[in-house]
Formats: C-alpha cells, structure tokens, sequence
C-alpha cells in the first residue's frame, strides 16, 4: 500500500483520452505540483514542458496503468489516435463536451471535426467552456483555472456532480470507435474513386471533416444507426464528388525534425485530364520537330498487336507505340480504359513495365505527422512533368524492347535508362522544420522536392528513334484498324501554365515553393 | 557464541518490529474482524492494554482480509501521531504522510485538498484490487479529539457516494481510549458510534501455556532466510538444536515461572506480547548460547523477564 502518486482510477471511464488521463492526475494529486508529478514519473524538468510531456507520454504508460479495465498498457483506441497524427494534442483538448469536462472526461473522439455531439449526452462540442469562455485548457492549463468545468476543483464538487449523473452509457463511443477503427484499417472503409488514375481504393483519414461522406458509401444497417442516434448528417457524394473533396485538415505538430514521404492521390479529376491533354499536345509538338515532319500520333489498339507485328517487316512507330502504352498507363484520357488481364496476353508479354513510373498526381505531403496540402499549381506541374517524363522513358524502353525482340535473342531484355522499380519513389521530398523560440510563432516548414534521379528522361532529351510517320501509316494500314483514329493535335497551354515554368524543374534542381501562411509548404530558401 | 558471528545482522530477532509471531490472539482478531467485515459493518474498534502486541497483529493481518469470495480487501494503516493542537487539518495531513502522498513541498494545502488527495490514494487501492471495499485502520485512537473523527465519517461517506465501502477499524489502548469513547456514546455523536463504534474486540497478550508453546514453537519452525537457512532455534543453539533440542520444550517451565512470580504479584491479566517477545529474545540469543541449557532454570527466567521491562511497566502502571 506503498503509494507516491495517486492515479484516480475511480475517474477513468472507457475509452478516455490521453488527455483525460493526465487531467486525472491532477485531479487525484491536487497538493503535488506539476513538476513534482512529473518526477513522480522520473521526469526530469528539462527543456519545455511539452517535450517532457512527450517523454512522459511512454512513460506514463509503461509506469501508471492507464487502462480502466485491461492489461494492455496503451488502449487500441489510445493508439488509433496516437498513430494519426496528432502528435502533442494530446495533451490538450480542443473541443470537449461541457458535461464531459465537468465529470472529468474527455474522449478523442471529440477532436474529430465532423462530429458535433457527444454521443453520451447529445450536447454539442464545444472548442470553449461554456462556464468560463476560455478555450479548453490542455491538462497542465487546467491546475490553474478555478472553473468547475475545465478546471480541477476538489474531489468533493466532482462527487457532487457525478451523483446527479445517471450510469453513462459507453455503448455509442464504443460503435463510433468501431466504425473509425474499420475505416483505419487497410481492409476497412476505402473510397472508391472508380477513376483510372487514382487509386483504385482510397483510404479514408477519419479526422477528414468530410468522412461521413466518405464511408456514407458504405452504409449499411449499423452505421446507419450510428450515424442516426449521433446527428451525423450524411450525404452520399458521386464519385465525382469524391474526387474533388480536398481535405484542409492540419493537427498540431510534435517536434521531430525528421520527414517521411508519402505520395498522396487527390485533385480534381477534370483539371488532371487537362493537363494530360496538354502534355499530350506538348509530346505531339515535340515529336513533330524531333522527326521534322508532322506526326499524326497514332493510338493503337494494344489487344490487337500480336508478337508478329512487332517482329514483323511492318512494324509500328516506335513515338505511336509508346504513345498508346502510354496512354494507357496514364489511363484517364478519352476513350481509354483498357482491361489489364487483356493486355497481359499481348505486347505486355514482352515489357517489364515494373520499371516504369506510373504518375500519379501528388497533392499532398505526409511530414512531421502532418497533412500538408499542395497549391494546385504545384500539384499540376510537378504531374505533368512526371507525365512528359513517362513518355520518354516509354519511349526508349519500347524502342529497345523491340529491337531486342527482332533480334532473336531469348535473354531477358534490360533497358538502358536505369529506371526505378516501383518500390521506390518517384520523388524525394525532403520536410524540415524551422523552429520558432517563441510558441507565440508557429514554426515555419520548409519543403524540398528533388528530383534526383539524373538517368530519367526529359521531354528536351526525347530520343529520335528514326522512326517517321509513314512507317505508322503503313502499320496502321497492316492492321486495318481503321475505326481508331489519330487524335487530334493539341499544344495550347490552356490551363495558363506556363511551359518555361514547368522546366525549370530540371533534374536535380530544387523546386522550392513559397506558400503564404495560411497553407503548407513554406520554402524560404 | 561462535556461530553468531555468522548470523546475518538482518535476522528478525536483532529487530523485534519484523519479528512476526501469529498467536491464537491474532487468529481470533482476524476471525472476528473477517466477521465485521463480511457482516458488511462499516467499523469497530479494537481494545487493550499497551504492548500486548495490538499494532503488530494489525500489521500481520492488515494484507490478508479477504471478501466471501476470496477477493483480497486493501487495507492502510494509520498510526495517529501525538500533537498539541488537534486540528482536522493535521489528520488529513497526516494520513497523506502515512500513505507517502509528497505534500511537504506544497504551500497552498488545505483540508479540501488533503482530504481529496488521500480520498483518491483510498480509492486507487479500491479500483486497483477491483474491491468495493477497503479498511482503514486507525491505531493509538486515544490520541484523537471527537472532532478529529469526523474525518473518518466525512471520508467513509465520500467512498459510499461511489459505492465503495470505507470500513474504519479503531484500535487504542483501553483506559486512555475510555474518554473518547464516552464522548462518543453522547447523544450528538450517535452518528458515528453508529458507524464506528458499535462493534469491538478486546486484543490480550499472553494468558496460557498453550499461548506459550504456540509462540515457542514458531521459533523452531520459522527460518531465516526464509525455506532455506536454519530456523531461529538453529541459528543461536545450533548444537543443542541438531541434538534435538526444541525451544518449545521450555514452555512449561517460561509460563510456570511467569504465572506464579509475576502474573498474581503484579496483578497481570495478560502478558503483552512485546515483553514476551522481548523476554523470549534474550533467553534464545543470549542466556542460553552463553550459559548452556544445563543452567537453564527460574534464575536465568527471572533474569530474561527482568530485562524485558515487564516490571517497571507494572510498577508505573500500578502506581
């Protein structure tokens, strides 16, 4: 019976935040000071206080059993929140239900935006206390504040109250906790775009404000319930719709200075089909002047082209059957859609496109725990780079492979470009954070995005194969395909981008961008 | 006297406070306790004269009260200390020391706050064993004034609002207590004799032979360290022991001689057990290793008895 800290375990209740459990701790130690408390958890008082309330967050649950019921020293639904980004909030609470608060309690599901009402007292969330107006305090805030909802009165006034309280019913947390886990997990709730570039699944954020919408796909009889007792409102979006939705969540950051990459597919599916059409009219413009004549771009039919054909004495442009695999990797221009299972049965037997990038728009970047959205324009032009990029490396591969493939020889074909397999990325972007001393400041983010692999090709470098345009009249002839017309030529820059812009992404160069305050990356180099 | 150069400077009879002896009288304390409170009392109080060994039962017995159903029940103990001014204050204060609760270095202290913190140091033990009751147990209860015990009812009263029961356990010594205890039983404190002190139990020290043997015998059974050294007999008369000497052989002869030259001239009723322990200690650690069993007889007793103060309690006693 040996006791240096008190836990308050007679206020947890299920499914309580970090936040509740750290409140609880004041509210049981009432005579000891934060810092005594945080040398209770062998806590040295060193450096600012959150950095040691984020050395306290793993030592708190290795050393003070935070469960209410289990073993498991940090709760699934503890970890659910603490792996999504929300870093040192978890030792505030930004919006909390005032009845919640007076008991003690705080539930991460309160952080998410889309929910508005306590599932336990069908109260809204509030972002202030209503007793005293103040935001919420975070934990070590609420040891000062006399307010007997947000602050730490004695235990006496919380008795009082939690008398008056009938037996909380958990079970709504419970089934929001459920459906939020479903959506987290890969197997879960994704979205289905139903477009062929993006992703065909899209995993869902829950701290999206739009996730109703998201899972509202979804719905069946359970969370149809969920979403009715709680006063989610739900509508169904098309897919279209989907595509467009751009979340703005940002959290708060912790404070590792370290990046990870992720490549994250959302924009706006007519804006993307745009500027495919202009690299498109852009490679139509280049290949004229590489070849010096005018070259009709000839998009075949790749079910139709047998070994033979490209064997053959007839054989294909190689710009025109690069164009058409291209075309179908990128995927989303008129009239596409071709069935991956046909294609493997064709002249993909012969091409190991592992080694091709498929782009892919990237509209957001996943750093320092945070979402950072990306301007359209960055968005745009960094995906038609990769477009124009594609080609020529397309190119080469198709013009390689085939003379590999007349050749006779029954070695594996190895192209020359060294491309990069599909295990690494794209692109490299490098996330470092400028802090700032005062907290009055928020820190300042720099972003860095390279591309630094010198082998891939430009739209400058695009190969003259020494093919011409009557070499594909006549294949086009040979194959009598004669319902696929060329597409029309198209080289305005109708989106305002400005093609000089666009290249000074030259390989290895930075691309820095300035963004002003409100939105993320800040560059300032 | 060789052999205890040997013996670890830890060993329990070089310090009678971790010396633990279960007598019949510690047995009959845990029953009727256990009996509180499985009959769901919220307290009781517990009587006797000083130095029979009342302090010491309660801390054998205080991690080993179970429910019906075996579930452990959490208990603490607080020892009142003597102060001049007996404020409400210095008892929540003080059962915060007692349960380590780090107050000192706090300036803003009041009673709502100790109260609080020592209210969740109570209710931490309650939820940490999954118990819906846990036992205070309250010692040198004559030194409290009657306003000092509202704190226990006010602390008993907050637990049952969350439904767990506070079962209070008084213990003092029986004339000093007699004050508090008349105090108690006025009119204007019916609500905590109701809670409280409605059930009580006389603690005695030694009364029989069987008492005597009982004791004696633990010191030939119990070891040090514990399984596997020698056992305390062993450890101070390790010849005589492995010739198949039992200190419980001296029974007889300790309780004879108590009874009939110190329990009728000094109007003993029991004998505490700290002057039995104490007695008992010399004899096994010092008379007989330096004197041998061959001279073991009324004279070396009444030596050991001597020694262990019995006497001079009496004489202060009585006068």
């Amino acid at each position: 019976m040996n006791a240096s800290l008190n836990i308050g375990r007679s206020l947890a209740l299920p499914y309580e935040s970090q936040y509740a459990m750290w409140r609880r701790l004041l509210l049981a130690n009432q005579s000891l000071k934060i810092t005594d408390i945080l040398k209770h958890l062998s806590i040295k008082e060193t450096g600012s206080i959150e950095r040691n309330l984020n050395i306290a967050r793993s030592c708190f649950s290795r050393t003070v059993e935070l469960n209410y019921s289990t073993s498991n020293p940090l709760p699934a639904y503890l970890n659910l929140f603490t792996e999504n980004n929300i870093g040192s909030a978890l030792f505030a609470a930004e919006r909390n239900c005032p009845i919640c608060a007076k008991l003690g309690y705080h539930c991460d599901l309160y952080r998410l935006p889309w929910l508005k009402t306590c599932p336990i007292h069908h109260q809204p969330i509030t972002e202030k206390c209503p007793e005293c107006g103040k935001s919420w305090p975070t934990w070590y805030e609420s040891k000062k504040r006399k307010c007997r909802v947000c602050g730490t009165a004695p235990v006496d006034l919380h008795l009082e109250f939690r008398q008056l309280e009938p037996a909380i019913d958990f079970g709504s947390i419970h089934e929001l906790f459920q459906l939020i886990q479903s959506a987290n997990d890969n197997n879960g709730f994704l979205l289905s775009t139903h477009w062929p570039i993006l992703e065909p699944r899209y995993s869902v954020n829950f701290f999206d404000e739009n996730f109703p919408q998201y899972i509202s796909q979804y719905l069946n009889k359970n969370i149809k319930n969920i979403v009715r007792k709680l006063d989610i409102k739900v509508t169904k979006p098309n897919t279209w719709e989907a595509c467009q939705i751009i979340p703005t969540q940002e959290h708060k950051t912790s404070f590792s200075r370290h990046f990870k990459t992720s490549i994250s597919v959302r924009s706006s599916a007519e804006c993307i089909r745009k500027i495919k059409m202009e690299a498109l009219g852009d490679l139509w413009k280049t290949i004229s002047q590489t070849t010096g004549e005018p070259h009709e771009l000839t998009l075949y039919n790749l079910t139709a082209i047998k070994d033979a054909d490209l064997t053959g004495d007839i054989i294909p442009c190689d710009y025109c059957l690069a164009f058409s695999i291209w075309h179908h990797l990128v995927g989303s221009l008129p009239h596409s859609g071709y069935n991956q299972l046909v294609l493997r049965s064709s002249i993909y037997n012969h091409l190991d496109l592992s080694k091709l990038i498929i782009p892919k728009p990237m509209d957001s970047i996943i750093a320092d725990n945070r979402i950072f959205q990306l301007s359209e324009e960055v968005t745009f032009n960094l995906y038609y780079r990769d477009l124009v990029s594609c080609f020529s490396n397309l190119l080469i591969y198709v013009s390689e492979a085939i003379q590999h493939l007349r050749s006779g020889k029954t070695t594996n074909f190895t192209p020359s470009f060294s491309g990069q397999s599909s295990q690494q990325l794209e692109r490299e972007v490098y996330f470092s954070v400028k802090k700032n001393k005062s907290y009055a400041i928020d820190d300042q983010y720099i972003c860095e995005i390279f591309y630094g692999r010198p082998k891939k090709e430009s739209l400058e470098t695009l190969k003259n194969t020494n093919c011409n345009h009557i070499d594909c009249t006549k294949f086009k002839s040979y194959l009598n395909h004669k319902n696929l017309e060329p597409l029309v030529n198209k080289s305005s820059s109708h989106l305002g981008i400005d093609v000089e812009t666009i290249f000074k992404f030259q390989f290895g160069h930075n691309y820095q961008y300035h963004h002003n305050n409100d939105a993320l990356p800040i560059i300032n180099e | 006297m060789d052999q205890q150069h040997s013996i670890p400077d830890d060993h329990p009879l070089f310090s009678p406070l971790r010396l633990q002896l279960i007598t019949p009288e510690i047995e009959r304390l845990r029953e009727t306790i256990t009996q509180w409170l499985w009959t769901g009392a919220t307290g009781g109080y517990i009587e006797g004269e000083p130095r029979v060994g009342k302090t010491t039962a309660l801390k054998i017995l205080s991690d080993q009260f179970v429910t019906r159903t075996g579930a452990h029940i959490p208990s603490h103990l607080f020892t009142v200390p003597p102060r001049d001014k007996p404020t409400i204050q210095s008892i929540y204060r003080n059962l915060c020391i007692s349960a380590d609760i780090d107050i000192l270095q706090s300036t803003r202290i009041n009673s709502d706050i100790l109260l609080n913190d020592f209210y969740h140091f109570l209710m931490d033990q309650a939820f940490l064993n999954q118990s819906n009751r846990v036992i205070l147990f309250v010692d040198e209860m004559q030194r409290l004034s009657i306003s000092q015990i509202e704190v226990f009812a006010e602390l008993h009263d907050l637990m049952n609002q969350r439904d767990i029961s506070l079962t209070v356990i008084f213990t003092g010594n029986d004339t000093e207590s007699e004050k508090l205890l008349t105090a108690i039983e006025e009119r204007q404190r019916r609500h905590i004799h109701a809670r409280f002190f409605e059930q009580s139990v006389k603690f005695r020290g030694i009364t029989s032979y069987r008492e005597v043997s009982n004791c004696l015998k633990q010191y030939d059974k119990k070891r040090f360290p514990e399984k596997e050294g020698p056992t305390y007999t062993e450890c101070f008369l390790p010849k005589e022991y492995h010739e198949g000497f039992r200190l419980q052989q001296l029974a007889r002869d300790i309780w004879s001689t108590y009874k009939e030259d110190y329990q009728a001239q000094y109007h003993l009723k029991t004998w505490g057990m700290k002057y039995f322990v104490s007695c008992i200690n010399v004899l096994l650690m010092d008379y007989l290793p330096r004197h041998g069993l061959s001279v073991f007889g009324k004279e070396m007793l009444h030596e050991c008895i001597k020694v262990s103060g019995l006497i001079p309690s009496r004489i202060q006693a009585v006068s």
